[in-house]
Protein backbone atom coordinates (compact mmCIF):
# COMPACT_ATOMS: atom_id res chain seq x y z
CA UNK A 1 0.00 0.00 0.00
CA UNK A 2 1.55 3.37 -1.06
CA UNK A 3 2.07 5.78 1.99
CA UNK A 4 -0.70 7.75 0.36
CA UNK A 5 -3.75 6.75 -0.77
CA UNK A 6 -4.01 6.89 -4.36
CA UNK A 7 -7.81 7.38 -4.75
CA UNK A 8 -7.40 10.32 -2.05
CA UNK A 9 -4.88 12.20 -4.55
CA UNK A 10 -7.17 11.15 -7.48
CA UNK A 11 -10.22 12.90 -5.79
CA UNK A 12 -8.44 15.81 -5.10
CA UNK A 13 -7.66 16.33 -8.68
CA UNK A 14 -11.15 15.64 -8.97
CA UNK A 15 -12.20 18.45 -6.98
CA UNK A 16 -9.72 20.98 -7.97
CA UNK A 17 -10.71 20.49 -12.02
CA UNK A 18 -14.67 20.95 -11.05
CA UNK A 19 -13.11 24.25 -9.17
CA UNK A 20 -11.58 25.45 -11.94
CA UNK A 21 -14.16 25.00 -14.87
CA UNK A 22 -16.89 26.55 -12.40
CA UNK A 23 -14.40 29.85 -13.62
CA UNK A 24 -15.48 31.53 -10.03
CA UNK A 25 -11.89 31.78 -8.77
CA UNK A 26 -10.20 34.95 -9.28
CA UNK A 27 -6.54 34.08 -11.45
CA UNK A 28 -4.53 33.77 -8.86
CA UNK A 29 -6.76 31.71 -6.56
CA UNK A 30 -7.00 29.44 -10.00
CA UNK A 31 -3.10 29.17 -10.63
CA UNK A 32 -2.82 28.37 -6.71
CA UNK A 33 -5.16 25.37 -7.19
CA UNK A 34 -3.94 24.25 -10.51
CA UNK A 35 -0.29 24.22 -9.78
CA UNK A 36 -1.94 21.61 -6.69
CA UNK A 37 -3.43 19.78 -9.23
CA UNK A 38 -0.37 18.96 -11.92
CA UNK A 39 1.59 18.16 -8.50
CA UNK A 40 -1.43 15.82 -7.54
CA UNK A 41 -1.36 14.40 -11.28
CA UNK A 42 2.37 14.23 -11.03
CA UNK A 43 2.00 12.45 -8.05
CA UNK A 44 -0.63 9.52 -8.84
CA UNK A 45 1.24 8.77 -12.45
CA UNK A 46 4.73 8.56 -10.80
CA UNK A 47 2.91 6.10 -8.16
CA UNK A 48 1.32 4.42 -10.91
CA UNK A 49 4.64 4.07 -12.94
CA UNK A 50 6.92 3.01 -10.30
CA UNK A 51 4.56 0.56 -8.48
CA UNK A 52 6.58 -2.94 -8.75
CA UNK A 53 3.57 -6.01 -8.62
CA UNK A 54 4.43 -8.75 -6.61
CA UNK A 55 3.23 -12.06 -6.24
CA UNK A 56 3.92 -13.66 -3.61
CA UNK A 57 2.34 -16.40 -1.06
CA UNK A 58 2.07 -17.01 2.34
CA UNK A 59 3.60 -19.68 4.53
CA UNK A 60 4.96 -20.31 7.72
CA UNK A 61 8.81 -20.77 8.43
CA UNK A 62 10.69 -23.77 11.00
CA UNK A 63 9.64 -21.52 14.14
CA UNK A 64 5.92 -20.81 12.78
CA UNK A 65 6.20 -17.23 11.19
CA UNK A 66 4.62 -16.48 8.44
CA UNK A 67 6.73 -15.47 5.61
CA UNK A 68 5.84 -14.58 2.05
CA UNK A 69 7.59 -16.14 -0.96
CA UNK A 70 7.31 -15.86 -4.63
CA UNK A 71 4.54 -17.53 -5.70
CA UNK A 72 5.41 -19.22 -9.37
CA UNK A 73 3.24 -17.57 -12.29
CA UNK A 74 2.66 -18.85 -15.74
CA UNK A 75 5.05 -16.89 -18.46
CA UNK A 76 2.56 -16.78 -20.61
CA UNK A 77 -0.37 -15.90 -18.13
CA UNK A 78 2.06 -13.19 -17.47
CA UNK A 79 2.46 -11.35 -20.56
CA UNK A 80 -0.53 -12.79 -23.12
CA UNK A 81 -2.54 -9.79 -22.05
CA UNK A 82 -0.58 -6.50 -21.84
CA UNK B 1 -20.09 -73.15 32.75
CA UNK B 2 -22.33 -74.20 35.15
CA UNK B 3 -24.92 -72.11 34.17
CA UNK B 4 -25.44 -73.03 30.37
CA UNK B 5 -25.21 -76.98 31.87
CA UNK B 6 -28.19 -75.75 34.27
CA UNK B 7 -29.76 -74.15 31.01
CA UNK B 8 -30.09 -76.70 28.73
CA UNK B 9 -30.67 -79.34 31.55
CA UNK B 10 -33.65 -77.18 32.45
CA UNK B 11 -34.31 -76.71 29.14
CA UNK B 12 -34.31 -80.81 28.34
CA UNK B 13 -36.56 -81.11 31.88
CA UNK B 14 -39.17 -78.40 31.74
CA UNK B 15 -39.71 -75.04 30.48
CA UNK B 16 -37.29 -72.48 32.33
CA UNK B 17 -39.26 -69.67 33.69
CA UNK B 18 -37.81 -66.48 33.79
CA UNK B 19 -38.30 -63.92 36.52
CA UNK B 20 -38.97 -60.51 34.43
CA UNK B 21 -35.70 -58.50 35.57
CA UNK B 22 -33.78 -62.23 33.93
CA UNK B 23 -35.59 -61.92 30.77
CA UNK B 24 -34.94 -58.51 30.18
CA UNK B 25 -31.29 -58.59 31.93
CA UNK B 26 -30.52 -61.83 29.03
CA UNK B 27 -32.49 -59.78 26.51
CA UNK B 28 -30.07 -56.55 27.11
CA UNK B 29 -27.14 -59.37 26.67
CA UNK B 30 -27.84 -60.11 23.52
CA UNK B 31 -28.77 -57.19 22.23
CA UNK B 32 -25.94 -54.90 23.79
CA UNK B 33 -23.68 -57.73 22.57
CA UNK B 34 -25.29 -58.26 18.84
CA UNK B 35 -25.75 -53.80 18.17
CA UNK B 36 -23.15 -52.57 20.09
CA UNK B 37 -22.23 -50.08 17.22
CA UNK B 38 -25.05 -49.58 14.69
CA UNK B 39 -25.82 -47.09 11.75
CA UNK B 40 -29.17 -46.17 11.51
CA UNK B 41 -30.99 -44.21 8.95
CA UNK B 42 -34.62 -42.05 9.55
CA UNK B 43 -36.80 -39.44 10.69
CA UNK B 44 -36.52 -37.76 13.88
CA UNK B 45 -40.22 -37.28 15.33
CA UNK B 46 -41.37 -36.53 19.55
CA UNK B 47 -38.25 -34.48 20.01
CA UNK B 48 -37.85 -33.52 23.64
CA UNK B 49 -34.76 -32.01 25.09
CA UNK B 50 -35.61 -31.59 29.19
CA UNK B 51 -33.77 -29.39 31.51
CA UNK B 52 -31.30 -32.55 32.19
CA UNK B 53 -30.35 -31.29 27.87
CA UNK B 54 -30.15 -34.87 27.09
CA UNK B 55 -32.56 -35.22 23.88
CA UNK B 56 -34.98 -38.08 23.48
CA UNK B 57 -36.51 -38.70 20.61
CA UNK B 58 -37.93 -41.02 18.01
CA UNK B 59 -36.28 -42.32 15.28
CA UNK B 60 -38.68 -43.40 12.60
CA UNK B 61 -39.50 -44.70 9.21
CA UNK B 62 -42.92 -45.96 7.06
CA UNK B 63 -42.96 -48.99 9.39
CA UNK B 64 -41.57 -48.75 12.25
CA UNK B 65 -39.66 -46.59 14.97
CA UNK B 66 -37.11 -46.40 17.70
CA UNK B 67 -36.32 -44.99 20.69
CA UNK B 68 -33.27 -42.76 20.32
CA UNK B 69 -31.20 -40.73 23.52
CA UNK B 70 -28.76 -38.58 23.34
CA UNK B 71 -26.67 -37.54 25.89
CA UNK B 72 -25.58 -33.90 26.98
CA UNK B 73 -22.13 -34.82 26.07
CA UNK B 74 -22.67 -35.90 22.40
CA UNK B 75 -25.03 -33.49 21.62
CA UNK B 76 -22.27 -30.28 23.21
CA UNK B 77 -20.04 -31.76 19.65
CA UNK B 78 -22.06 -31.21 17.56
CA UNK B 79 -23.28 -27.68 14.64
CA UNK B 80 -26.06 -29.18 13.44
CA UNK B 81 -29.03 -29.14 16.11
CA UNK B 82 -32.30 -32.07 14.98
CA UNK B 83 -35.61 -31.18 14.99
CA UNK B 84 -38.66 -32.73 14.27
CA UNK B 85 -38.77 -33.86 10.86
CA UNK B 86 -35.13 -34.47 10.36
CA UNK B 87 -33.74 -37.21 8.12
CA UNK B 88 -30.70 -38.37 9.99
CA UNK B 89 -28.44 -40.62 9.85
CA UNK B 90 -27.18 -41.66 13.64
CA UNK B 91 -24.51 -44.02 15.05
CA UNK B 92 -25.15 -45.42 18.74
CA UNK B 93 -25.21 -48.27 20.63
CA UNK B 94 -28.17 -50.48 21.30
CA UNK B 95 -29.68 -50.57 25.26
CA UNK B 96 -32.26 -51.76 27.00
CA UNK B 97 -33.95 -49.45 29.66
CA UNK B 98 -34.88 -52.24 32.05
CA UNK B 99 -37.43 -50.21 33.84
CA UNK B 100 -39.48 -50.02 31.12
CA UNK B 101 -38.78 -52.97 29.20
CA UNK B 102 -38.12 -50.60 26.08
CA UNK B 103 -35.23 -50.52 24.07
CA UNK B 104 -33.40 -47.91 22.88
CA UNK B 105 -30.65 -46.49 21.02
CA UNK B 106 -28.01 -44.40 22.66
CA UNK B 107 -27.04 -41.91 20.07
CA UNK B 108 -23.42 -40.78 20.04
CA UNK B 109 -23.28 -38.54 16.80
CA UNK B 110 -25.96 -37.81 14.07
CA UNK B 111 -25.47 -35.73 11.14
CA UNK B 112 -28.77 -34.27 8.62
CA UNK B 113 -28.35 -36.85 5.33
CA UNK B 114 -29.05 -35.18 1.81
CA UNK B 115 -29.65 -31.96 0.58
CA UNK B 116 -32.62 -30.94 2.65
CA UNK B 117 -30.74 -31.38 6.12
CA UNK B 118 -27.66 -29.49 4.78
CA UNK B 119 -30.00 -27.02 4.01
CA UNK B 120 -31.43 -27.02 6.93
CA UNK B 121 -28.09 -26.48 9.03
CA UNK B 122 -27.69 -23.38 6.52
CA UNK B 123 -30.79 -21.76 7.14
CA UNK B 124 -30.24 -22.20 11.14
CA UNK B 125 -27.16 -20.59 11.30
CA UNK B 126 -28.11 -17.76 8.61
CA UNK B 127 -30.75 -17.30 10.72
CA UNK B 128 -28.74 -17.15 13.73
CA UNK B 129 -25.83 -14.62 12.27
CA UNK B 130 -28.68 -12.45 10.72
CA UNK B 131 -30.21 -12.27 14.35
CA UNK B 132 -26.70 -11.19 15.55
CA UNK B 133 -26.29 -8.41 12.91
CA UNK B 134 -23.24 -9.99 10.89
CA UNK B 135 -24.92 -9.04 7.44
CA UNK B 136 -25.98 -5.67 8.34
CA UNK B 137 -25.19 -3.57 5.65
CA UNK B 138 -24.30 -0.91 7.77
CA UNK B 139 -21.36 -3.17 9.08
CA UNK B 140 -20.04 -3.66 5.38
CA UNK B 141 -16.97 -1.59 4.69
CA UNK B 142 -16.52 0.24 1.08
CA UNK B 143 -13.56 -1.58 -0.82
CA UNK B 144 -10.71 0.53 -1.94
CA UNK B 145 -10.58 1.84 -5.21
CA UNK B 146 -7.21 0.95 -5.93
CA UNK B 147 -5.61 -1.34 -3.77
CA UNK B 148 -2.20 -1.58 -4.14
CA UNK B 149 -2.34 -5.16 -2.62
CA UNK B 150 -4.78 -7.93 -2.76
CA UNK B 151 -5.26 -10.75 -0.98
CA UNK B 152 -6.16 -14.31 -1.95
CA UNK B 153 -7.51 -16.72 0.95
CA UNK B 154 -8.02 -20.00 -1.10
CA UNK B 155 -6.34 -23.20 -2.65
CA UNK B 156 -3.43 -22.88 -3.86
CA UNK B 157 -3.66 -25.45 -6.47
CA UNK B 158 -7.24 -24.47 -7.67
CA UNK B 159 -8.84 -23.19 -10.80
CA UNK B 160 -9.61 -20.02 -8.50
CA UNK B 161 -6.32 -18.85 -7.82
CA UNK B 162 -5.34 -19.61 -11.42
CA UNK B 163 -8.61 -17.12 -12.70
CA UNK B 164 -7.58 -14.87 -10.20
CA UNK B 165 -4.14 -13.64 -10.85
CA UNK B 166 -4.83 -13.59 -14.67
CA UNK B 167 -7.21 -11.51 -14.27
CA UNK B 168 -5.67 -9.41 -11.77
CA UNK B 169 -2.64 -8.86 -13.80
CA UNK B 170 -4.14 -8.39 -17.11
CA UNK B 171 -6.20 -5.91 -15.35
CA UNK B 172 -3.37 -4.04 -13.50
CA UNK B 173 0.12 -5.12 -13.36
CA UNK B 174 0.54 -2.60 -10.80
CA UNK B 175 -1.42 -4.42 -8.32
CA UNK B 176 0.66 -6.96 -5.81
CA UNK B 177 -0.99 -9.96 -4.84
CA UNK B 178 -0.56 -12.12 -1.27
CA UNK B 179 -1.85 -15.33 -1.46
CA UNK B 180 -2.93 -17.33 2.03
CA UNK B 181 -3.08 -21.01 0.28
CA UNK B 182 -5.56 -23.26 2.05
CA UNK B 183 -7.29 -26.21 2.23
CA UNK B 184 -10.82 -25.51 0.95
CA UNK B 185 -13.13 -28.80 1.81
CA UNK B 186 -12.86 -31.31 3.96
CA UNK B 187 -12.17 -31.92 7.40
CA UNK B 188 -11.10 -28.66 8.98
CA UNK B 189 -10.89 -26.26 6.49
CA UNK B 190 -13.20 -24.04 7.46
CA UNK B 191 -10.88 -23.79 10.40
CA UNK B 192 -7.67 -23.03 8.29
CA UNK B 193 -9.59 -20.37 5.91
CA UNK B 194 -10.55 -18.71 9.17
CA UNK B 195 -7.15 -18.85 10.79
CA UNK B 196 -5.60 -17.44 6.94
CA UNK B 197 -8.50 -14.35 6.88
CA UNK B 198 -7.19 -13.68 10.58
CA UNK B 199 -3.47 -13.80 9.58
CA UNK B 200 -3.91 -11.33 6.36
CA UNK B 201 -5.62 -9.14 9.07
CA UNK B 202 -1.91 -9.27 11.10
CA UNK B 203 -0.20 -8.15 7.92
CA UNK B 204 0.08 -4.26 7.12
CA UNK B 205 -0.45 -3.68 3.94
CA UNK B 206 -3.52 -6.24 2.38
CA UNK B 207 -5.93 -3.17 1.06
CA UNK B 208 -8.93 -6.10 0.43
CA UNK B 209 -9.03 -9.86 0.96
CA UNK B 210 -10.74 -11.99 -1.62
CA UNK B 211 -11.71 -15.05 -0.14
CA UNK B 212 -13.25 -17.92 -2.14
CA UNK B 213 -12.81 -21.35 -4.09
CA UNK B 214 -14.20 -22.42 -7.68
CA UNK B 215 -17.12 -24.69 -8.10
CA UNK B 216 -18.27 -27.59 -6.26
CA UNK B 217 -21.10 -29.84 -4.91
CA UNK B 218 -23.01 -28.22 -1.49
CA UNK B 219 -20.48 -30.74 0.31
CA UNK B 220 -17.26 -29.09 -1.15
CA UNK B 221 -18.61 -25.69 -0.58
CA UNK B 222 -19.71 -26.48 2.88
CA UNK B 223 -16.95 -24.87 4.55
CA UNK B 224 -17.71 -21.53 3.31
CA UNK B 225 -21.10 -22.04 5.29
CA UNK B 226 -19.57 -22.56 8.44
CA UNK B 227 -19.88 -20.13 11.57
CA UNK B 228 -16.04 -19.88 12.44
CA UNK B 229 -15.57 -18.95 8.68
CA UNK B 230 -18.26 -16.81 8.83
CA UNK B 231 -17.28 -15.19 12.01
CA UNK B 232 -13.58 -14.66 10.59
CA UNK B 233 -15.11 -12.56 7.55
CA UNK B 234 -17.08 -10.20 10.14
CA UNK B 235 -14.25 -9.49 12.42
CA UNK B 236 -11.73 -8.77 9.63
CA UNK B 237 -10.22 -5.39 8.94
CA UNK B 238 -9.75 -5.25 5.97
CA UNK B 239 -12.82 -5.62 3.37
CA UNK B 240 -13.45 -9.31 2.25
CA UNK B 241 -15.60 -10.08 -1.18
CA UNK B 242 -16.19 -13.52 -0.93
CA UNK B 243 -15.81 -15.63 -4.36
CA UNK B 244 -17.51 -19.01 -3.70
CA UNK B 245 -18.55 -21.58 -6.22
CA UNK B 246 -20.57 -20.03 -9.38
CA UNK B 247 -22.97 -17.64 -9.36
CA UNK B 248 -25.92 -19.76 -8.29
CA UNK B 249 -23.71 -20.99 -4.71
CA UNK B 250 -24.63 -18.93 -2.12
CA UNK B 251 -23.05 -19.28 1.41
CA UNK B 252 -23.20 -17.88 4.07
CA UNK B 253 -19.75 -15.95 3.56
CA UNK B 254 -21.39 -14.52 0.91
CA UNK B 255 -23.90 -12.58 3.81
CA UNK B 256 -21.03 -11.88 5.88
CA UNK B 257 -19.44 -10.26 3.41
CA UNK B 258 -18.59 -6.94 2.15
CA UNK B 259 -18.80 -7.80 -1.34
CA UNK B 260 -20.21 -10.98 -2.55
CA UNK B 261 -18.94 -11.78 -6.08
CA UNK B 262 -20.54 -14.53 -8.20
CA UNK B 263 -17.56 -16.56 -9.13
CA UNK B 264 -13.53 -15.83 -8.28
CA UNK B 265 -12.97 -13.96 -11.29
CA UNK B 266 -15.67 -11.83 -10.99
CA UNK B 267 -14.63 -10.97 -7.59
CA UNK B 268 -11.03 -10.29 -9.39
CA UNK B 269 -12.52 -7.51 -11.80
CA UNK B 270 -14.53 -6.19 -8.98
CA UNK B 271 -11.86 -5.52 -6.85
CA UNK B 272 -8.86 -4.39 -9.03
CA UNK B 273 -9.50 -1.44 -11.25
CA UNK B 274 -8.13 -1.48 -15.05
CA UNK B 275 -4.80 0.41 -14.95
CA UNK B 276 -5.14 1.94 -17.95
CA UNK B 277 -8.27 3.20 -17.17
CA UNK B 278 -6.84 4.82 -14.15
CA UNK B 279 -3.91 6.66 -16.56
CA UNK B 280 -6.55 7.05 -19.36
CA UNK B 281 -8.62 9.11 -16.16
CA UNK B 282 -5.49 10.74 -14.69
CA UNK B 283 -4.83 12.23 -18.14
CA UNK B 284 -8.13 13.16 -18.65
CA UNK B 285 -8.52 14.73 -15.35
CA UNK B 286 -4.87 17.09 -15.77
CA UNK B 287 -5.83 18.19 -19.40
CA UNK B 288 -9.05 19.37 -18.03
CA UNK B 289 -7.13 20.81 -15.29
CA UNK B 290 -5.29 22.59 -17.72
CA UNK B 291 -7.42 24.12 -20.37
CA UNK B 292 -10.04 25.47 -16.93
CA UNK B 293 -6.87 27.20 -15.93
CA UNK B 294 -6.15 28.56 -19.70
CA UNK B 295 -9.21 29.84 -20.72
CA UNK B 296 -9.41 32.52 -17.58
CA UNK B 297 -5.86 33.26 -17.84
CA UNK B 298 -6.36 33.90 -22.17
CA UNK B 299 -9.41 36.16 -21.14
CA UNK B 300 -6.89 37.51 -18.41
CA UNK B 301 -4.64 38.43 -20.98
CA UNK B 302 -7.22 39.97 -23.19
CA UNK B 303 -8.36 42.10 -20.97
CA UNK B 304 -4.51 43.42 -20.17
CA UNK B 305 -3.85 43.72 -23.55
CA UNK B 306 -7.12 45.67 -24.19
CA UNK B 307 -5.85 47.55 -21.05
CA UNK B 308 -2.22 48.34 -22.21
CA UNK B 309 -3.59 49.62 -25.34
CA UNK B 310 -5.30 52.93 -24.04
CA UNK B 311 -3.74 56.12 -24.60
CA UNK B 312 -3.49 55.86 -20.22
CA UNK B 313 -0.86 53.59 -20.57
CA UNK B 314 0.49 54.93 -23.45
CA UNK B 315 0.71 58.34 -22.54
CA UNK B 316 -0.29 58.82 -18.42
CA UNK B 317 1.43 62.47 -18.41
CA UNK B 318 -0.76 63.71 -21.65
CA UNK B 319 -3.51 61.95 -19.99
CA UNK B 320 -3.45 63.49 -16.67
CA UNK B 321 -2.88 66.41 -17.02
CA UNK B 322 -6.02 68.26 -18.28
CA UNK B 323 -7.80 66.19 -15.55
CA UNK B 324 -5.33 67.91 -13.04
CA UNK B 325 -6.15 71.44 -14.52
CA UNK B 326 -9.72 70.47 -13.83
CA UNK B 327 -8.97 69.23 -10.18
CA UNK B 328 -7.81 72.49 -9.86
CA UNK B 329 -10.90 74.55 -11.75
CA UNK B 330 -13.30 71.96 -9.60
CA UNK B 331 -11.72 73.11 -6.30
CA UNK B 332 -11.84 76.69 -7.13
CA UNK B 333 -15.32 76.95 -8.12
CA UNK B 334 -16.03 74.24 -4.76
CA UNK B 335 -14.45 76.85 -2.14
CA UNK B 336 -16.23 79.98 -4.18
CA UNK B 337 -19.58 78.23 -4.58
CA UNK B 338 -19.23 76.11 -1.09
CA UNK B 339 -21.46 79.26 0.45
CA UNK B 340 -24.57 78.80 -2.36
CA UNK B 341 -23.78 75.38 -2.86
CA UNK B 342 -24.56 74.53 0.47
CA UNK B 343 -27.77 76.53 0.52
CA UNK B 344 -28.80 75.10 -2.79
CA UNK B 345 -27.81 71.45 -1.67
CA UNK B 346 -30.27 71.69 1.18
CA UNK B 347 -32.75 73.23 -0.62
CA UNK B 348 -32.64 70.47 -2.94
CA UNK B 349 -32.66 68.16 0.02
CA UNK B 350 -35.93 69.58 1.67
CA UNK B 351 -37.62 69.70 -2.00
CA UNK B 352 -36.56 66.21 -2.45
CA UNK B 353 -37.83 64.86 1.07
CA UNK B 354 -41.17 66.67 0.45
CA UNK B 355 -41.39 65.30 -2.90
CA UNK B 356 -40.52 62.17 -1.58
CA UNK B 357 -43.81 62.30 1.36
CA UNK B 358 -46.01 63.65 -1.32
CA UNK B 359 -44.95 60.80 -4.05
CA UNK B 360 -46.11 58.09 -1.21
CA UNK B 361 -49.23 55.87 -2.23
CA UNK B 362 -49.55 55.82 1.94
CA UNK B 363 -51.60 58.05 3.70
CA UNK B 364 -50.42 56.90 6.72
CA UNK B 365 -46.81 57.85 5.72
CA UNK B 366 -47.82 61.32 5.49
CA UNK B 367 -49.64 61.29 8.32
CA UNK B 368 -46.69 60.02 9.93
CA UNK B 369 -44.96 62.67 8.60
CA UNK B 370 -47.24 65.30 9.58
CA UNK B 371 -46.82 64.33 13.10
CA UNK B 372 -43.26 64.11 12.75
CA UNK B 373 -43.43 67.83 11.43
CA UNK B 374 -45.29 68.44 14.97
CA UNK B 375 -43.36 66.50 16.71
CA UNK B 376 -40.01 67.83 15.68
CA UNK B 377 -40.33 71.53 17.38
CA UNK B 378 -41.29 69.76 20.64
CA UNK B 379 -38.86 67.72 20.68
CA UNK B 380 -36.90 69.92 19.69
CA UNK B 381 -37.41 72.51 22.45
CA UNK B 382 -38.14 69.40 24.73
CA UNK B 383 -34.48 68.71 23.99
CA UNK B 384 -33.09 72.32 24.40
CA UNK B 385 -34.57 72.45 27.94
CA UNK B 386 -33.33 69.03 28.75
CA UNK B 387 -29.91 69.97 27.67
CA UNK B 388 -30.01 73.40 29.48
CA UNK B 389 -30.85 71.31 32.66
CA UNK B 390 -28.54 68.95 31.86
CA UNK B 391 -26.16 71.30 31.97
CA UNK B 392 -26.86 72.77 35.17
CA UNK B 393 -27.10 69.34 36.39
CA UNK B 394 -23.28 69.20 35.01
CA UNK B 395 -21.87 72.46 35.90
CA UNK B 396 -23.37 71.73 39.52
CA UNK B 397 -21.41 68.49 39.95
CA UNK B 398 -18.14 70.07 38.39
CA UNK B 399 -18.33 72.46 41.11
CA UNK B 400 -18.70 69.38 43.45
CA UNK B 401 -16.37 67.89 42.00
CA UNK B 402 -13.82 70.60 42.33
CA UNK B 403 -14.36 70.96 45.86
CA UNK B 404 -13.97 67.53 46.61
CA UNK B 405 -10.68 67.56 44.95
CA UNK B 406 -7.49 67.39 47.56
CA UNK B 407 -6.46 70.71 45.88
CA UNK B 408 -9.84 72.48 47.25
CA UNK B 409 -9.23 70.39 50.37
CA UNK B 410 -6.14 71.24 51.52
CA UNK B 411 -7.03 75.25 50.51
CA UNK B 412 -9.99 75.18 52.95
CA UNK B 413 -8.08 73.52 55.79
CA UNK B 414 -5.21 76.13 55.07
CA UNK B 415 -8.17 79.11 54.74
CA UNK B 416 -9.49 77.50 58.07
CA UNK B 417 -6.48 77.56 59.83
CA UNK B 418 -5.64 80.85 59.40
CA UNK B 419 -8.99 81.99 60.48
CA UNK B 420 -8.43 79.98 63.39
CA UNK B 421 -5.49 81.41 64.11
CA UNK B 422 -6.59 85.17 63.71
CA UNK B 423 -8.97 83.83 66.07
CA UNK B 424 -6.68 82.84 68.36
CA UNK B 425 -4.78 86.26 67.97
CA UNK B 426 -7.58 88.13 68.73
CA UNK B 427 -8.48 85.94 71.65
CA UNK B 428 -5.26 85.93 73.09
CA UNK B 429 -5.45 90.09 72.27
CA UNK B 430 -8.91 90.63 73.95
CA UNK B 431 -7.38 88.09 76.92
CA UNK B 432 -4.86 90.31 77.41
CA UNK B 433 -6.11 93.25 77.08
CA UNK B 434 -8.78 92.51 80.18
CA UNK B 435 -5.30 91.06 82.18
CA UNK B 436 -3.74 94.80 81.64
CA UNK B 437 -7.05 96.62 83.56
CA UNK B 438 -7.22 94.47 86.40
CA UNK B 439 -3.92 94.13 86.39
CA UNK B 440 -4.17 97.84 86.94
CA UNK B 441 -6.65 97.14 89.70
CA UNK B 442 -4.81 95.02 91.65
CA UNK B 443 -2.14 97.76 91.20
CA UNK B 444 -4.17 100.24 92.49
CA UNK B 445 -5.74 97.92 95.55
CA UNK B 446 -2.09 97.27 96.54
CA UNK B 447 -1.21 101.30 96.01
CA UNK B 448 -3.93 102.17 98.15
CA UNK B 449 -3.32 99.24 101.06
CA UNK B 450 0.50 100.14 100.83
CA UNK B 451 1.71 101.92 103.74
CA UNK B 452 3.77 103.76 101.91
CA UNK B 453 0.98 105.46 100.23
CA UNK B 454 -0.63 106.41 103.98
CA UNK B 455 2.66 107.65 104.43
CA UNK B 456 2.08 110.33 101.25
CA UNK B 457 -0.91 111.00 102.82
CA UNK B 458 1.20 112.63 106.13
CA UNK B 459 1.20 108.97 108.87
CA UNK B 460 4.72 107.71 109.63
CA UNK B 461 5.54 104.56 110.88
CA UNK B 462 7.58 103.91 113.74
CA UNK B 463 9.24 100.51 114.21
CA UNK B 464 11.44 98.84 117.21
CA UNK B 465 13.95 96.74 116.16
CA UNK B 466 12.24 96.05 113.05
CA UNK B 467 8.42 95.60 114.04
CA UNK B 468 5.95 98.29 113.94
CA UNK B 469 5.62 100.06 117.49
CA UNK B 470 1.70 100.72 117.25
CA UNK B 471 1.18 100.90 121.39
CA UNK B 472 3.30 103.25 123.23
CA UNK B 473 3.32 100.80 125.86
CA UNK B 474 5.76 98.75 123.56
CA UNK B 475 8.39 101.37 124.33
CA UNK B 476 10.49 102.50 126.94
CA UNK B 477 12.23 105.93 127.22
CA UNK B 478 15.90 105.31 125.46
CA UNK B 479 15.12 102.63 122.99
CA UNK B 480 16.09 103.88 119.43
CA UNK B 481 13.05 103.60 117.36
CA UNK B 482 13.12 104.84 113.42
CA UNK B 483 10.73 106.51 112.25
CA UNK B 484 9.46 105.77 108.39
CA UNK B 485 8.56 109.08 106.42
CA UNK B 486 6.88 109.32 103.15
CA UNK B 487 9.98 110.11 102.07
CA UNK B 488 13.37 109.33 104.32
CA UNK B 489 13.65 107.87 107.88
CA UNK B 490 14.23 109.06 110.97
CA UNK B 491 16.58 107.36 113.76
CA UNK B 492 15.04 108.70 117.17
CA UNK B 493 14.87 108.09 121.00
CA UNK B 494 12.17 107.85 122.80
CA UNK B 495 12.03 110.86 125.72
CA UNK B 496 9.14 109.91 127.64
CA UNK B 497 6.72 107.52 127.48
CA UNK B 498 3.04 108.90 127.33
CA UNK B 499 -0.58 107.49 127.35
Amino acid sequence: MAEMKLEKVMRRLEDIVLELEKGELDIDKSLEIFEEGIKMSRLCSKKLNEAEAKIEKLTKNEKGELITEMFPVDKEDDHGQE
Amino acid sequence: MNDSFDFSEAEDSEPRVYTVSELTRSVRGVLETEFDSVWVEGEISNLRIPASKHAYFVLKDEKAQIRCVMFRGARSRMKYQPEDGDHVLLFGRFTVYDARGEYQVIVETLEPVGLGALQKAFEQLKEKLAKEGLFDDARKKPLPEFPWKVGVVTSETGAAVRDILNIIRRRNPKVSVLINPVKVQGEGSAEAIATAIREMNHLEDVDVLIVGRGGGSIEDLWAFNEEVVARAIFESKIPVVSAVGHEIDFTIADFVADLRAPTPSAAAELTVPVLKDLMDRLALLTRQAVVATKRPIADFKTHLQRLIDRRFFRDPVGLLAPVAQRVDDLNLRLVRGLGLGVVLQKQRLVNRVRQLFQASPERAIRLQAERLGNLHPRLVRGLAQRIVLENQRLRGLIERLMQASPKKIIQRVEDKRISLHHRLIEKIRSLTGLEKNRFKGVVNNLNALSPLTILDRGYSICTLAGSAVKSSKEAKPGDSVQVRLSKGRLDCVVDKILD
